[in-house]
């Protein structure tokens, strides 16, 4: 769950999800489920060219499984905390 | 239900049924209900959603509450009409049924085919077929059985089993199971010849309510062969003909959604809808819909009722009405074929819907910790910029919640405030079942009785929704390092250095939560409760950072070995926040002490060369990570210093000097960059201190009076400080040291016009804290001292006095320098543009 919950952070941010299939989808992250499946709302492709069908696409839904990177600004993430919370999950594991 | 997401599976079953006499055929026949047809049995999408939600053993069948569905339009706004319209048939009743007849009678023939998937992935069938499903189930057993009479009657009405004969007799053999003779499909019926009172057929209509629900999911499944079937209709057209014989109402007081919440509201303009979209067939079926659901528009049945006596005949109307009903039936999966791969915005809320139901957790703090506190951090923020927000955490019951995460409140769309509340009762059930369940099923006791009792296998899958029952008191030794005896022992390993800081990160994380839970302050126990918890925690930290060993019982001591890496430097900020501030003190003390067996101290920087090029890789690594040891040590620990000392008296900063003095060079240490902190903050404070005796506004004692003896002490102490330190004053400047590393050609380029302007002002930047040192030292110093140290300093401060006015320094650059040394001179009350 620790992704799952770092994803729900970044709600309403801008972020840029790469597939699998070298598509790469810039938009506004509108939702994720713990599959990290990913709502991206005002989308736009990084090479329109190259994949033209998606020119008028303006929202999508993303299986999780299909994605490859997830990039996202810097500051939008604290790593100190994401370092505690991947202690307690490992913790939790344990237990 | 049984079978496969609701497809009955049972084959033989069905087989016996067939044998039986073909009744399976007409309960289907009858029963079928378009919705539940295209529904594909709210089974499978029951499992699908007790699965997201947990409803596992502990809830029984229909355990999750689901109710107000009347109010779905509100929460999922009223789009829901325009694409999702195309899907939802059973809004439609009287076109459902007749369509289902058909349906129904052919699918008896063929065999499953679950294609018809995607339709039940609509949040309206999803809904709508729900209810459908529990009588399904309640009823489920009663099958075979009811049908007999009423289908052997009802198919009286149609006359047709031979209809059906002949015209589906010639769909693919393949898929077809053989069918039944007619004569044996109707053991129990009347003689053929018999005509039934309008009367008599409604009471057969109703009775026949509950079997032909139940007979729902078998029928299901025929829906794709239709198309094979259609092609073979299309040759036998003959004039339609309007007839729905059938009555819907029955059957659709089992499933409660479809009654008045949609014959009220969407229901109207849904039916416009479709009429609009089948014009041809808005004239018929809809008709007998809209009115009061006659049993049996009158012409047709005139013409219908002779037929009964030779029922192995197909009549052509019979003919013609199926084939009516399969067209009407090609054209909806046609229309609704072009939105197959797309999710309309009701999926999507339905997809929104599990996600949220994902959403909570037994302890928001934990499986949720990083967007929980990353909210938590926000919104203070936020507050502090004067931006008001909603809440993070919708809480459940007790340490259960719902983790919301970022801090937009209803980010949900239409999924609003109604949603999330039906929501989180239902998550109270379940948690509150689960709690329950647990308590019966604990195998505590057994553990280590057969060996390790593993968590998670095909048998007892771990559960998903598991609730913490206790916290297993920690009963490992407060320290295993403590254990050994003898006064000098090795260093820790790294190994060991890194345990200990996993260690003191878990009991700081708990230690913050235990803060973050502080009861209300109302409540005097529970807090007397929580302050005692917290300062037991307090105390294993203490224990666990190994403060107390003796100072010389290793070199590093244990506790210098902790703070050297840089996670134990992130640690200790932290860490000061708990401590009390005699602790804190002592703390300090022991790190002043043990100054010298610091790495970045130990192992500070060396000086840079002018040619990276002559290093080797592994110098070059090793160079760039004692840089960064240093930069995360002034960036961690020295403000943490910095506060303790602010809050030390004189007394004590002079016994700090005292022991720095004591125990190392001081020159030494004062030639790296923490040194230099260390010193520079230790004097400001003494300064500050003699200056001003009530210096603290926050603590605003009248006289806090600097006693004499601690001033007496200080100025010896400093002394003997400043006449340890001055001899090698010069050599506290990074870019002495350099110039005097350097070698060879690097010797001309050092310091020389030839380094960058960015890296030459890196270098005054670091010269800048030296020169603040001084200053201090300068501030501090008694009148012939500070006549000793300009003197220590005169060449220092010329060369960087005429640097800054060289043609080839960046003007930048040279304000920098002169900013530099008048820190210096302008405490002794100088300037460097008197210096000519």
């Amino acid at each position: 769950m620790l992704i799952f919950s770092f994803f729900k952070t970044l709600t309403d941010q801008v972020i840029t999800v790469e597939l699998k299939n070298d598509l790469s989808i810039t938009g506004t992250l509108k939702s994720v489920d713990q599959f990290l499946n990913i709502r991206l709302d005002g989308i736009s492709v990084e090479d329109p060219e190259r994949h033209p069908h998606m020119l008028a696409v303006k929202n999508c839904f993303i299986r999780g499984s299909v994605v490859r990177y997830v990039r996202m600004a810097a500051r939008s993430v604290d790593t100190t905390l994401l370092e505690d919370a991947t202690r307690r999950e490992a913790k939790e594991a344990k237990k | 239900m049984s079978g496969f997401f609701g497809f009955d599976t049972s084959l033989p079953e069905r087989g016996g049924q067939r044998g039986g006499g073909g009744q399976q055929q007409f309960s289907g026949f009858q029963a079928s209900n378009v919705d539940e047809t295209f529904a594909l049995g709210g089974a499978g999408e029951e499992e699908d959603l007790a699965v997201y939600t947990w409803g596992e053993g502990g809830m029984g069948g229909g355990g999750l509450l689901e109710g107000g569905d009347e109010l779905n339009d509100e929460t999922f706004g009223d789009d829901l009409g325009e694409i999702s319209n195309n899907f939802q048939f059973s809004s439609q009743p009287a076109p459902a049924s007749t369509a289902k007849g058909k349906i129904a009678s052919t699918q008896s023939r063929y065999k499953p085919k679950p294609v018809s998937d995607p339709f039940a992935f609509s949040e309206d069938d999803f809904y709508s077929s729900r209810p459908t499903k529990k009588t399904t189930t309640a009823k489920a057993p009663s099958r075979p059985k009811p049908p007999t009479a009423q289908s052997g009657s009802v198919e009286n009405l149609w006359n047709k089993p031979a209809v059906s004969s002949p015209a589906w007799g010639t769909a693919p053999s393949s898929m077809t199971k053989p069918t039944p003779p007619p004569s044996a499909s109707y053991p129990s019926q009347p003689p053929p010849g018999h005509i039934k009172s309008l009367e008599e057929i409604e009471a057969e209509m109703a009775q026949m309510a509950i079997p032909s629900t139940s007979a729902a999911a078998p029928t299901q499944q025929k829906v794709l062969s239709l198309e094979e079937i259609e092609k073979q209709m299309v040759e036998q057209i003959e004039p339609p003909r309007q007839a729905t014989p059938q009555q819907p109402a029955p059957p659709r007081e089992a499933t409660p959604t479809q009654v008045p919440g949609l014959a009220g509201s969407g229901y109207a303009s849904q039916q416009a809808l479709l009429d609009s979209m089948f014009p041809e067939l808005g004239k018929g079926p809809s008709s007998a819909l809209g009115g009061s659901t006659p049993a049996f528009p009158p012409g047709p049945r005139q013409e219908g009722q002779p037929q009964p006596p030779h029922p192995p005949q197909p009549s052509p109307e019979e003919l013609a009405r199926m084939e009516e009903l399969h067209k009407r039936i090609t054209s909806k999966i046609q229309s609704m074929a072009k939105y197959n791969n797309l999710m309309g915005s009701s999926d999507k809320d339905f997809i929104t819907r599990i996600q949220l139901s994902q959403l909570a957790t037994a302890d928001p703090y934990t499986s949720d910790f990083y967007a929980q506190v990353f909210s938590a951090l926000k919104r203070r923020r936020m507050i502090a910029e004067g931006q008001g927000d909603g809440p993070t955490v919708v809480q459940v019951g007790a340490g259960m919640g719902l983790g919301v995460g970022g801090p937009v409140g209803n980010r949900f769309g239409k999924m609003g405030q109604n949603t999330m509340t039906k929501l989180s009762t239902q998550v109270k059930k379940l948690v509150e079942n689960r709690a329950q369940h647990q308590k019966v099923t604990n195998t505590a006791a057994l553990q280590g009785a057969l060996g390790r009792v593993t968590r998670g296998n095909a048998a007892a899958p771990r559960p998903v929704l598991a609730i913490p029952t206790s916290n297993k008191p920690e009963n490992r030794p407060a320290s295993q390092l403590n254990q050994q005896t003898g006064i000098h022992r090795a260093a820790l390993t790294k190994k060991q250095v890194m345990f200990a800081l996993e260690e003191l990160y878990d009991a700081i994380l708990e230690l913050e939560q235990m803060r973050r839970e502080a009861p209300p302050p109302t409540a005097m126990e529970e807090i007397e409760i929580w302050h005692a918890k917290c300062q037991a925690k307090v105390d294993i930290i203490w224990r666990r950072l190994m403060v107390m060993e003796p100072l010389d019982i290793s070199n590093p001591h244990p506790f210098i070995s902790l703070i050297n890496p840089i996670k134990g430097q992130k640690l200790f900020p932290r860490l000061l926040r708990h401590l009390p501030h005699t602790q804190s003190i002592t703390l300090l003390s022991l790190l002043i002490a043990t100054y010298t067996q610091l790495d970045v101290v130990s192992r500070a920087p060396p000086p840079p060369v002018a040619d990276a090029s002559l290093l080797t890789k592994a110098d070059r690594l090793d160079r760039a990570k004692r840089e960064a040891e240093t930069d995360n040590f002034l960036q961690f620990v020295i403000p943490g210093v910095d506060m303790i000392i602010n809050r030390c008296g004189l007394g004590l900063v002079a016994g700090m000097l005292a022991i720095s003095a004591q125990r190392s060079e001081v020159w030494r240490v004062a030639a790296t960059r923490p040194g230099v902190a260390l010193y520079t903050a230790l004097l400001s404070k003494a300064q500050s201190l003699i200056r001003s005796p009530t210096p603290d506004p926050m603590n605003p004692q009248p006289n806090q009076q600097v006693d004499p003896a601690e001033l007496e002490q200080w100025s010896k102490t400093f002394t003997y400080f400043l006449h340890v330190l001055l001899p090698h004053l010069n050599d506290l400047f990074p870019s002495s040291v350099a110039q005097k590393a350097a070698f060879g050609p690097g010797a001309y380029l050092i310091g020389g016009d030839a380094v960058s302007d960015r890296e030459g002002q890196e270098m005054e930047r670091r010269e800048a804290e030296v020169w603040g040192f001084v200053a201090v030292l300068a501030v501090n110093a008694a009148e012939e001292d500070q006549t000793n140290l300009v003197a220590a300093l005169r060449e220092k401060i010329l060369h960087t006095v005429q640097s800054s006015r060289h043609p080839n320094v960046s003007p930048a650059r040279a304000e920098m320098k002169l900013r530099n040394v008048n820190m210096f001179l302008n405490g002794l009350g100088l300037d460097a543009s008197m210096i000519e």
